[in-house]
């Protein structure tokens, strides 16, 4: 019962993870500018991977394969906003700037010699 | 039902490697290429339960830490043009 139980909430975890993956994806094909992608290739990928990684961790074989999943999930919330940003901080330095934009704060800041 | 879970993943690696070949600029294709490790990596965990191997998690574990520190000297070396700053 208990299994069957945790069998159909790891299966329903799943399907929406790669819901979410999916959109992820045509949102990286879809949008127009490169910040734009990084928001799409960060916030509903990092959804996606979680839910998925909690469903596989629902109908993992033993305890200890459950919590290396869920080590593995807990490093990609950790790490895959912190390389988003610095890919698009490199972008920005490096000297695109986003489409349609009428206000500059970051270069502002920059001229008036704050180094962040 | 797990197969559909992982060609799910399959597919949304497909098009999201799209973006990894025509990308107009070099940071399309680093952010696409980023979303396709995370999506490698979503899909050999999968794996890992559809055969019941557990070394699997271990390759997942290794492999996300990789491509972490990829991205991140990827977008180093793009921001200065070098890497020794």
């Amino acid at each position: 019962m208990t299994a069957q139980v945790l069998r159909i909430a790891a299966y329903v975890f799943m399907i929406g993870g790669v819901f979410f993956a999916f959109s992820s994806a045509v949102g990286i094909i879809r949008f127009p500018d490169v910040y734009t992608r990084i928001h799409a290739g960060t916030k509903a990928l990092t959804g996606g991977a979680l839910l998925v990684l909690t469903g596989a961790a629902l109908i993992a074989p033993t305890w200890q394969a459950a919590a290396k999943i869920l080590l593995i999930a807990g490093f990609f919330l950790l790490t895959n906003p912190l390389s988003s940003h610095a890919i698009a901080r490199a972008c920005y330095r490096h000297g695109i700037l986003p489409e349609a934009s009428f206000k500059d704060e970051y270069g502002e800041a920059l001229e008036k010699g704050d180094q962040r | 039902m797990i197969q559909v879970v992982l060609w799910g993943l399959l597919l949304s690696a497909f098009v999201g490697f799209w973006r990894v070949v025509t990308g107009p600029t070099i940071p399309d294709r680093i952010v696409a290429a980023d979303a396709l490790s995370i999506l490698l990596t979503t899909i050999i965990v999968v794996l890992s339960i559809l055969f019941e191997k557990t070394v699997f998690l271990d390759i997942a574990l290794a492999f996300a830490v990789l491509a972490f520190a990829d991205v991140l000297i990827m977008a180093k070396y793009f921001e200065h043009g070098e890497l020794h700053r």
